[in-house]
């Protein structure tokens, strides 16, 4: 009889009264932006901090434990969370290179020695370039369009180098597999976890450049520096 | 011509190439069970609408993260779910269940008949008992039965595997079973 009672039940709580929610959600989906470039600086601040910290070995487990801040976080463990394996890349959908400014609201950086990309998508807020013959991808963004989303977790052996891209400051990040991308409110799924490959990471104006593939530094400076 | 409604998997295309039109859909159909949702782990009213509209603007966000072609409600009411959680824990407080002051059931929410037929000493038993519940039973109950998700659902929106919905409802079921006998109710 309980599972018929709780059904029944129901329609006695005190659930708040319906509201329209979408005007609202709109106008925060909207305002959004303006705050995305101090977010990322904010984390470009953390970064520091990270190599930073990684560049006095025994500061590594006294400072890095965790770092947080309005959805984003860093987080240093001794050893990633176990993975069936790597889960398949979602970069959003297709789109043609030029509809790219369009969809974007910015005119992507395009590189010279790369050339076109052999595939563009959109994921709603970040743009992504495939290089498929030498297995690259870069994504560019306006601002932090990922930070609330994205939980970075490090591993010890990760190394960070500060390096500097057309004047501005970058970071490559390397070594061990280093990057876990979780999905919001800690929402931990396989499909949604991906183990990075090596990372450089540099603004170029008001955008954020992230160049990911099996490249040395020098290599990854090579190219993000064709990025105009 | 009037064109035919899109569903949920096309809205989600759509809101994933940007479309906010589309998006303001999906928040227009989800709207009502995402604030009950809400209301239901963090228990409390002001709470489970700031949470609803939070869970709204990152599910936007996360959009890029979503399977394609799997079912939207459940991948939104988890995000819910630990929206409202996460404020009912900073709040330092536990979800407790409140019955509406009137006694006449709720249209809405009603689509059983017997829900007349449940007295009202035994609605304010039932709430009692469910409100001792740990947190984790109480709301495996309440997503089940008070939302009338499947165990599908259920399971997605908690977090968990299918089967553990399936045992932790029959475990959390036996409980408040127990809770109603102990005061000589069941």
């Amino acid at each position: 009889m309980t599972e018929r009672e709780l059904r029944a039940l129901a329609a006695y709580v005190d659930f708040p009264a319906e509201r329209d929610l979408a005007p609202a959600v709109r106008a925060r989906l909207a305002a959004r932006r303006p705050r995305r470039r101090a977010l990322v600086l904010v984390l470009a601040a953390l970064l520091v901090a990270l190599a930073v910290a990684f560049s006095v070995p025994p500061a590594r487990s006294a400072i890095l434990h965790f770092f947080h801040l309005r959805g984003a976080s860093i987080e240093l463990v001794d050893r990633l969370p176990e993975m069936r394996g790597t889960a398949p890349l979602d970069l959003g959908a297709p789109i043609s290179l030029g509809d790219a400014a369009q969809t974007a609201g910015f005119e992507p950086l395009r590189s010279s020695l790369l050339g076109d990309p052999d595939g563009v998508t959109w994921d709603g807020g970040m743009l992504w370039f495939r290089y498929g013959a030498v297995r690259l991808l870069v994504s560019q963004f306006q601002g932090s369009e990922r930070i609330e989303l994205v939980k970075k977790v490090v591993e010890p052996r990760t190394m960070i180098t500060p390096v500097t891209v057309g004047g501005q400051q970058g970071y490559f990040l390397s070594g061990a597999t280093h990057f876990l991308y979780l999905a919001p409110t800690d929402l931990i799924q396989d499909e949604r976890v991906r183990l990075a490959r090596n990372v450089l990471l540099w603004q170029h104006g008001r955008l954020t450049l992230r160049l990911e593939g099996d490249l040395t530094v020098r290599e990854a400076l090579l190219i993000a520096r064709s990025f105009r | 011509m009037v064109g035919r409604p899109l569903d949920d998997r096309e809205l989600v295309a759509r809101a994933r190439r940007g479309d906010a039109d589309a998006y303001e859909e999906l928040v227009l159909a989800y709207q009502g069970i995402a604030l009950r949702t809400a209301y239901l782990f963090s228990g409390n009213a002001a709470d489970a609408e700031e949470a609803a509209q939070d869970a709204f603007v990152k599910a936007n966000r996360a959009l890029w993260r979503f399977r394609p072609g799997s079912p939207f409600k459940p991948w939104l009411l988890r995000i819910v779910a630990n929206e409202a959680r996460n404020r009912r824990r900073s709040a330092g407080r536990r979800a407790a269940l409140a019955l509406r002051a009137t006694q006449e059931p709720s249209g809405e929410a009603a689509p059983f008949p017997e829900a007349v037929l449940l007295a009202g000493e035994r609605r304010e038993q039932l709430t009692d008992a469910l409100n001792r519940l740990p947190d984790h039973d109480r709301e495996a109950l309440t997503c089940r039965y008070f939302l009338d998700l499947s165990e599908a659902e259920t399971a997605a929106a908690l977090g968990v595997r299918p089967g553990t919905v399936k045992s932790r409802l029959s475990r959390a079921l036996e409980r408040l079973r127990a809770e109603l006998a102990e005061e000589g109710q069941a």
